[in-house]
């Protein structure tokens, strides 16, 4: 790892002031990630800001300063107002980086790539071509849905839950405050650029704002992985439903957002479509995860992706509408 | 002449042996006090309190650090290194070259060595070296290897060595002719990392012309000799200390490469220079290698067992070692086996406990089941019929009972997503114990009992079994015993390989003890003035004198020496290792409940029972974590663990814990870890292997567990959730 220096401002201003007189400094949350990719030389920086000194308020359920740790995401209030949120946390990692990592951190991770993370050829570090786009290259953990040319899957567990819940970040800058949807925190896969989130290298996130509903409250999580210890998601998929009716079924409202497909977090609009105002049916359900993979571009190790995601739309939904019904 | 009585409850064999001057060798018919009980490990305190120290742990005031530099090509012939930027660096004391032949073959091979006063500054220094590389093709799988046109590993020739073949060919066609039943089917394993825990490595030290090389290692006199030959110095001049050490699985047994550099920059720097490696120069320190296991296998319809055929491929990188244990345990009319290891530009494989075997019999097991699918029998009946040994079958019906096999239902049956499988494998392995291994044990007036010998415990708990074995002798309990292990100036033991070193060091353990014993007791004898003659019934038990007019305790026995201690070896030869054995092999089986999500394809495995031999059981407590963790590394290979080298760059792209993947908590089923003791004869302790045997059927029993969830096989170590959607999506096409 290359010497840096540390600073560890008391404010999110004060913060993104330093942020922004050092183009090069790198924002440390609770670094579990960070850190990592410096050691192993993937990133280099000469400062490091670290907002672990930041002090912040848990009190409020429905706005998250960005510094809560995953471990207090899972906390019976937020459970009952956006589960979808809760299990996501729950799921992720370990209880030491639960421990550890934060909700801003965690929507602001790089990618998983093995390439990336082995320094191998990667567009994202800038070099010219991608080493996971070269045939015979291992790709069982990559997405199905490449964005300009990147293959890597990004796997924040909390990014999908917090899509399906609507939720809305407050960012600091350097010359001030901003609020963003979380859905346009990802660069859009048509944007032609290679990065991850639209945050300017001065901006941070200090909140996550939530809106209660009868959608957010009939939300859930589900994820997929290998190994049940520490390990990340090959594919994940938050889900928030209402339905009508008794016996049947229908679907009112629906959203869904699925992790570990692509280099950002998805929404998944197409199937959403497919859904809503559908009774609750296994041809509808055939419908929603026709549309949530249409268009997919799996290689020769991953399309097991796509079943998997079709099968998280299916369970998600019976999950809600055993919980649910007529809400 | 005397009489033995081995075997176990229900199979019961005698026979004759000489009589012999040594202590007489147990039996079935033998009441053992402390032998066989649970007993905790005697190092447990300090390992859980942190207190113990491994070679990690060494440190001195003026230490100096070393490491390697890896190359970063597969295949690349080295025209120039200059380490003259890197030797400038403020902080570098040492560097040098190791470009032997200038070509590397495999991405990480060392290149150079430099040693530095802490390891920030070797980080930095490790950049500055200057290294001009002409960048060769190369090839990391088995399929690639073996392409036309593919780049030589190895100089000469092609990339498939040699062909070894076992038994005939027109035998086993003739018995698959005569076959109801044949099947025919490819399996395939993975290359699987030791990935101890703690890395491998040293701290080496200098006093004149005397060295002492602190080594994580599970062969302190073979690390002895081989660093005595690299640095050409006599090995009375090499003490090797290895007071406990964090696992090595079989990687463990040599000075490597690293060893002998941190030797020479201690040296030439005259400060004591540690080198120890990270995870990802671990994972090259050794590895099982993968197989693709090509296999045909026929019976007749009431499930007599016919031919086994199987023509196998496997690497081991730019080493060999790739054979596969396939065919064999179980009685085939015929068998065929022709293996050929294929070279690769991949680092060099080790023995990995039990080589050979885990992969043989995923595949031999598959097999077996596969025909017993075909035949309409249950596997388990297959097995009982066709198996030799007489230890294992009665370990089939105890395992069987165990995990309630009659829960088992027809392949594929379950309703709902989660279904339920059930499968089992057997194991075999040699009765591995060797002469050569010199224990001493010292009896003191004050009553402490000191037992020393020179090897190392790669974590068996071959301190607590030496304990429990001389407080049997003496009447003690094993907590009463102090023991010294893990030092080359001790006598002689065996490295820890092929699961010898309980075996090996049981019978002269107790031959020390019991000759102590007879030491202290004629002193004793001559102190109260009691004739010899009349001395001879005494003995020691429950920490008293037995036999004697007064039960004198054994600490007031000990303060009638004359000489300040007596002290003895046992050197376990003559007779020892030749007595009759009750059965020629080690037997072992085990049993898997799983779990499996046929909408994900995700495996969870519920339950294993292992029922596993080991001759006398000395320590319950620590066989029963020795088949705890064989089982743990077993699921985990079944599942998780698997090297992946990208062809392109020929580098790991999972070379830490992260993406290696090692089973965690979360995936651990419950164990039931059966040690059964058998009086096996052999020795005068009937201590038999038991390291490596349970860890080989964990893996077979598991994928036939998933088959019989599923009704569908998945024939590729790991079974990952892509391979069950994929066995299941082709067994729905086929119906």
């Amino acid at each position: 790892m290359k010497p840096f220096s540390y600073a560890a401002p008391k404010t999110y201003p004060e913060a993104a002031a330093l942020l922004h007189d050092h183009p090069l400094a790198l924002p440390k949350a609770g670094g579990t990630d960070l850190l990592d990719l410096l050691k192993e030389g993937v990133l280099e920086t000469d400062e490091i800001v670290g907002l672990g000194q930041v002090p912040f308020e848990k009190g409020n359920p429905n706005s998250l300063p960005a510094g809560m740790t995953l471990a207090m995401l899972s906390d019976a209030e937020l459970r009952k107002r956006f589960p979808a949120l809760a299990e996501a946390a729950e799921e992720a990692a370990t209880p030491q980086v639960r421990n550890q990592g934060t909700l801003g951190g965690n929507l602001c991770q790089l990618p998983r790539c093995a390439y990336l993370r082995t320094r191998h050829a990667c567009l994202r570090l800038g070099d010219d071509t991608c080493a996971a786009a070269a045939p015979g290259a291992l790709t069982r953990f990559h997405g199905v849905f490449p964005a300009s040319g990147c293959l890597s899957a990004h796997s924040s567990s909390l990014a999908p839950a917090l899509i399906v819940l609507d939720a809305k970040l407050r960012i600091q800058g350097p010359k001030g405050t901003r609020e963003l949807a979380i859905e346009d925190l990802y660069r859009s896969p048509e944007s032609g650029a290679i990065g991850d989130t639209v945050l300017g290298y001065d901006e941070l996130i200090t909140r996550v704002d939530l809106l209660p509903s009868a959608l957010a409250s009939s939300s859930t999580y589900l994820e997929v992985r290998e190994r049940q210890s520490f390990d990340f998601a090959l594919v994940n998929l938050a889900v928030a439903a209402t339905f009508t009716g008794g016996k049947k079924l229908v679907v009112k409202e629906v959203r869904l957002a699925a992790g570990g497909i692509a280099p950002t977090p998805r929404r998944l609009r197409r199937a959403e479509a497919a859904l809503r105002g559908k009774p609750l049916t296994t041809e509808t359900l055939a419908a929603a995860g026709a549309a949530a993979v249409a268009g997919a571009q799996p290689t020769p190790h991953n399309g097991h992706k796509l079943v998997l995601l079709n099968r998280l739309i299916a369970r998600g939904l019976a999950r809600l509408a055993e919980q649910g019904g007529d809400k | 002449m005397s009489e033995l009585r081995l075997g176990f409850p229900g199979n019961e064999k005698k026979v004759e042996v000489p009589a012999s001057d040594g202590p007489a060798p147990w039996d079935l018919g033998t009441q053992l006090d402390v032998v066989g009980g649970d007993h905790p490990r005697l190092e447990a305190p300090l390992k859980v309190s942190g207190r113990a120290r491994y070679s990690y742990d060494i440190r001195f005031p003026n230490l100096i650090y070393a490491r390697l530099l890896g190359s970063p090509h597969a295949h690349a012939k080295v025209r120039k290194l200059d380490l003259s930027k890197a030797k400038a660096y403020p902080g570098v004391l040492y560097a040098e070259d190791l470009t032997r032949g200038g070509t590397v073959r495999y991405a990480g091979q060392a290149v150079a060595g430099l040693a530095a006063i802490s390891e920030e500054v070797l980080a930095d220094a490790l950049s500055l070296i200057e290294v001009d590389y002409e960048v060769l093709p190369h090839v990391v799988s088995v399929e690639a290897a073996l392409a036309k046109g593919a780049p030589t590993v190895k100089g000469r020739g092609g990339n498939a060595g040699r062909a070894r073949v076992r038994g005939r060919k027109k035998r086993v066609e003739a018995a698959h002719k005569a076959a109801d039943v044949v099947v025919d089917a490819t399996y395939r394993t993975q290359v699987q990392t030791h990935s101890c825990l703690e890395t491998h490595g040293c701290v080496a030290k200098w006093s004149g012309d005397q060295l002492t090389v602190w080594a994580s290692t599970q062969g302190t006199f073979s690390v002895r000799r081989s660093i005595a030959r690299a640095l050409r110095i006599p090995g009375k001049n090499v003490r090797v200390i290895t007071e406990h050490m964090g696992g090595g699985f079989g990687s463990k047994f040599g000075a490597d490469v690293w060893d002998v550099f941190c030797c020479k920059a201690a040296k030439a720097t005259k400060r004591p220079c540690r080198l120890m490696l990270d995870r990802a120069e671990e994972h090259l320190a050794g590895n099982r290698p993968d197989s693709i296991q090509r296999c045909k296998f026929s019976a007749k319809k009431d499930g007599t067992l016919l031919g086994a055929e199987v023509r196998s491929l496997g690497t081991g990188g730019v080493g060999g070692g790739a054979g596969v244990f396939n065919p064999g345990i179980y009685s085939f009319q015929a068998t065929y086996s022709e293996h050929r290891d294929v070279a690769t530009h991949a680092s060099r494989a080790r023995a990995f406990r039990a080589p050979r075997h885990p992969q043989g019999v995923f595949a031999l097991e598959g097999m077996l089941d596969e025909l017993a699918e075909k035949i309409g029998i249950d596997p388990l009946a297959l097995r009982l019929k066709n198996d030799p040994h007489p230890v294992r079958q009665a370990q089939w019906k105890r395992g069987a009972k165990e995990i309630g096999w009659s829960r088992r239902k027809a392949s594929g049956s379950g309703t709902g997503p989660l279904k339920r499988g059930f499968g089992l494998a057997g194991a075999r392995w040699k009765h591995n114990g060797r002469p050569g291994s010199v224990v001493l044990v010292r009896i003191s007036r004050d009553g402490t009992v000191e037992v020393r010998n020179g090897a190392q415990d790669i974590g068996s708990g071959a301190r607590t079994l030496m304990a429990t074995l001389v407080a049997e002798e003496l009447g003690l309990q094993p907590s009463q015993i102090e023991v010294h292990l893990g030092d080359t100036r001790d006598p002689v033991g065996p490295a820890s390989g092929g699961s010898t070193t309980s075996p090996s060091i049981a019978p002269p353990t107790r031959e020390a003890a019991y000759e102590a014993k007879k030491a202290l007791l004629a002193q004793a004898a001559r102190a109260l003035g009691v004739p010899a003659d009349e001395a001879k019934g005494w003995g020691l038990r429950a920490g008293k004198l037995t036999g004697a007019k007064k039960a004198l305790p054994f600490a007031k026995v000990c303060a009638l020496l004359q000489t300040e201690t007596v002290e003895a070896s046992g050197r376990g030869e003559g007779s020892d290792f030749r007595l009759p054995r009750f059965a020629r092999e080690v037997a072992g089986c085990q049993f898997a409940e799983v779990e499996v999500d046929v909408e994900l394809g995700t495996v969870r495995v519920l339950k294993v029972v292992a029922v596993q031999d080991c001759g006398t059981v000395v320590n319950a407590l620590t066989a029963r974590s020795q088949i705890n963790g064989a089982v743990i590394q077993g699921v985990s290979y079944a599942l998780f663990e698997e090297r992946l080298l990208d062809p392109g760059s020929g580098r790991q792209l999972n070379p830490g814990l992260l993406g290696y993947k090692i089973l965690g908590s979360l995936d651990l089923p419950e164990i039931v870890s059966i040690p059964m003791s058998v009086a096996n004869g052999i020795t005068s302790t009937g201590v038999s292997s038991l390291g490596e045997p349970p860890a080989i059927p964990t893996a077979g029993a598991i994928a036939n567990a998933v088959a019989n969830a599923i009704g569908a096989r998945v024939r590729s170590l790991p079974i990952t959730p892509d391979k069950v959607l994929a066995a299941l999506a082709a067994g729905e096409e086929e119906k």
